[in-house]
């Protein structure tokens, strides 16, 4: 491998890498805020919702549809 | 993406915001948004609407316009830092729209989860939607962009403040008012009321103002000005969350974040060059390794014949680009069967469509001038090539084996995409032009139905690429005439549209709102796609490894942050 395209290679993995800290520190406010990503389904949604409900003693009504197909 | 900043405990209870991005963009569109609210002490809701980014897009016909974002409100009142009295919804464009159809159907009468904030970020249409009983209870902001790419054309938002189409928005809370609407001013049903104290709320629950900033459709979340605009509508709704300090709305600092994730994009891009240098040279795909056109065969630059042949090719390629793409990306775009609140995949297709278009000109491009160049030529004595012969290839085996050797590129330059995206919770991007991971389960989608359409304009790019070459003009040169023949259109396209908006409060084309904002991501790509296929066919003066890699990345990049891919009605 050249040296040209090793320096290459490094300098774009780092400007990657930099990238993703640098998001990552900006989206939870360096560390003051918490950052959760959910990825399920209605359904799933909305039995997170009823524990929720159990756990913090709320009354929230799942008024939207929990089917997952259309 | 929940953001829960530390001021919001269970002890503690905040307001929280549900964030809803535009038609064919992503959660991460909003960042200066959810970035903006969180560090104010707002719990915050960034959701993917139904169809778009990681969403899935079957439950898009159940939300009832919603897409989604009912959802993400009711999940946001459960939460236990979460006061469930005091829930805000923006949205922009078709976020805005959807926010409208949350307040629809929540809002209703006898219901006690109630949206009690909403800003709509150029979501004029559906405001439409607000019924007097859903904004009761409501402290409303309606932003609607004096620019608006699409907003001019159906609500003349210049005149938003004195048309009926604003005058109604008003009175839906405030029946009595006479006049023109004040841009800023609360109205109440009451009447006009102040601006509260900075960081305080306002001292009524039911008011509605319009703002009409001086910007287009885009700029509404791109620019400090709207950002503003948000981050001072839920202010004045809900004042300073408890815990939390008051930060005046123009202190803002995601253009940080912008920076590093343009700093990714770039990162991004520079990989493609080593990894084509590097795999280039391994056993596995040095095979596909054809020979370089002889320079000193290509034609003199410096010369009448070449240099008019050249511009003339040129201005022809441009000219031709920027008038079809005015015509195609509309066409390509209404061949989903959608509706306006379910504009899934638009933007692939209409750029898929007149990306076809473009392929077939520049091939024809291609064999006219060959049989120019033959008659200019022939006299001379002097050969004139086949234009064709960077594309031919040796044997079936080569083609397949050029195809996994672009595939593999582009492979590996989504490495630090997915770790962006799994660890770090993050992707590359400036605006609307992302660089996302894509799914694994609609990589056959991407690849049977939208890559061909792409390959049939890069690899003719490319193999003109390769032929637009001379032998006393530099390197760089050659390559740049490539890249002006290759994005020009679309830049003339954005200075004639965006001056005539500019100039006259209107579009030069108004069906063209969408081809033109997409139009700032296709251009530098497309400019981009010059250099690099001239890097790979330099490499391995195969024609279609440079095509295919473009085409990939560039496919890759246009059809992915839409979300659904699977709405293409073209037999591929």
């Amino acid at each position: 491998m050249r040296k040209s395209t090793k320096i290459v290679l490094c300098l774009a993995l780092a400007l990657c890498l930099i990238s993703m800290v640098g998001v990552s520190l900006m989206q939870c406010n360096f560390g003051k805020t918490k950052v959760s990503v959910f990825t399920g389904s209605l359904s799933e949604l909305a039995n997170m919702i009823r524990e929720n409900n159990k756990a913090y003693g709320k009354d929230v009504q799942v008024t939207f549809s929990e089917s997952d197909t259309a | 993406m929940t953001l829960i900043p530390k001021n919001a405990t269970n002890s503690n209870p905040v307001p929280a915001i549900v964030v809803i991005h535009g038609g064919s963009n992503t959660k991460e569109m909003q960042m200066n948004t959810y970035i903006e609210l969180a560090r104010r002490g707002f719990v915050v809701i960034s959701m993917d609407m139904a169809g778009h980014g990681y969403s899935s897009e079957a439950v898009d016909s159940l939300t009832h316009g919603t897409l989604g974002s009912e959802a993400a409100v009711e999940y946001a009142m459960s939460l236990g830092c979460v006061d469930k009295n005091k829930i805000g919804i923006t949205g922009h464009s078709m976020g805005g729209n959807s926010s409208s159809f949350a307040i629809r159907e929540l809002n209703v009468e006898g219901s006690e989860q109630r949206i009690s904030a909403f800003v709509s970020q150029c979501g004029t249409m559906g405001t439409s939607q607000l019924t007097p009983e859903s904004l009761k209870g409501v402290i409303t902001t309606i932003g609607v962009a004096y620019y608006d790419e699409f907003d001019t054309v159906y609500f003349d938002s210049p005149n938003i403040l004195t048309n009926d189409a604003g005058k109604s928005m008003i009175k839906k809370v405030y029946p009595g008012l006479s006049g023109n609407v004040i841009d800023g001013q609360w109205y109440t049903p009451e009447g006009p009321v102040g601006n509260p104290v900075p960081g305080q709320a306002l001292s009524v629950d039911t008011a509605v103002r319009i703002v009409n900033p001086k910007i287009t459709h885009p700029m509404f979340h791109f620019t400090k000005i709207g950002t503003s605009i948000v981050v001072d509508g839920f202010y004045s709704a809900f004042g300073t969350p408890p815990g939390a300090n008051y930060i005046p709305p123009e202190n803002q600092v995601w253009p940080i974040m912008v920076a590093f994730q343009l700093v990714g994009l770039i990162g991004f891009f520079m990989l493609l060059f080593p990894l084509v240098d590097i795999l280039i040279n391994t056993p596995l795909f040095a095979g596909i390794k054809r020979n370089l056109v002889d320079l000193s065969t290509t034609s003199s630059f410096l010369n009448v014949k070449e240099i008019t042949l050249t511009v003339l090719t040129v201005a022809a390629l441009v000219f031709i680009g920027f008038r079809t793409y005015d015509k195609y990306f509309p066409i390509g775009s209404s061949l989903v069967n959608t509706t306006v609140y379910s504009a899934r995949g638009t933007v692939g297709n209409g750029i898929g469509v007149w990306t076809i278009v473009s392929g077939c000109v520049l091939i024809i491009a291609m064999i006219v001038t060959y049989f120019i160049r033959r008659l200019l030529y022939a006299k001379s004595g002097t050969n004139v090539s086949n234009p064709f012969a960077p594309g031919v290839l040796d044997s079936v085996s080569q083609f397949f084996r050029t195809m996994l050797f672009a595939f593999t590129v582009v492979a590996i330059m989504f490495v630090p995409v997915y770790i962006a995206r799994y660890l770090f919770n993050s992707d590359f991007r400036i605006c609307s032009f992302v660089v996302m991971a894509p799914e694994l389960k609609r990589l056959p989608v991407l690849i049977f139905k939208y890559l061909p359409m792409w390959m049939l304009f890069y690899v003719p790019n490319a193999i003109f690429n390769a032929n637009t070459r001379y032998k006393d003009i530099p390197e760089w040169l050659s390559t740049t005439i490539c890249a002006i023949a290759n994005s020009l259109s679309l830049v003339l396209y954005i200075i004639v549209q965006y001056t005539h908006l500019y100039k006259y409060a209107s579009l030069w084309s108004p069906k063209g709102g969408m081809a033109g904002i997409a139009a700032f991501a296709v251009a530098p790509c497309l400019a981009f796609a010059a250099y690099s296929a001239r890097y790979i066919y330099k490499k391995t003066g195969n024609a279609w490894s440079a095509g295919t890699v473009n085409a990939l990345i560039m496919c890759t990049l246009t059809i992915i942050p839409n979300g659904n891919i699977s709405d293409l009605l073209l037999p591929f």
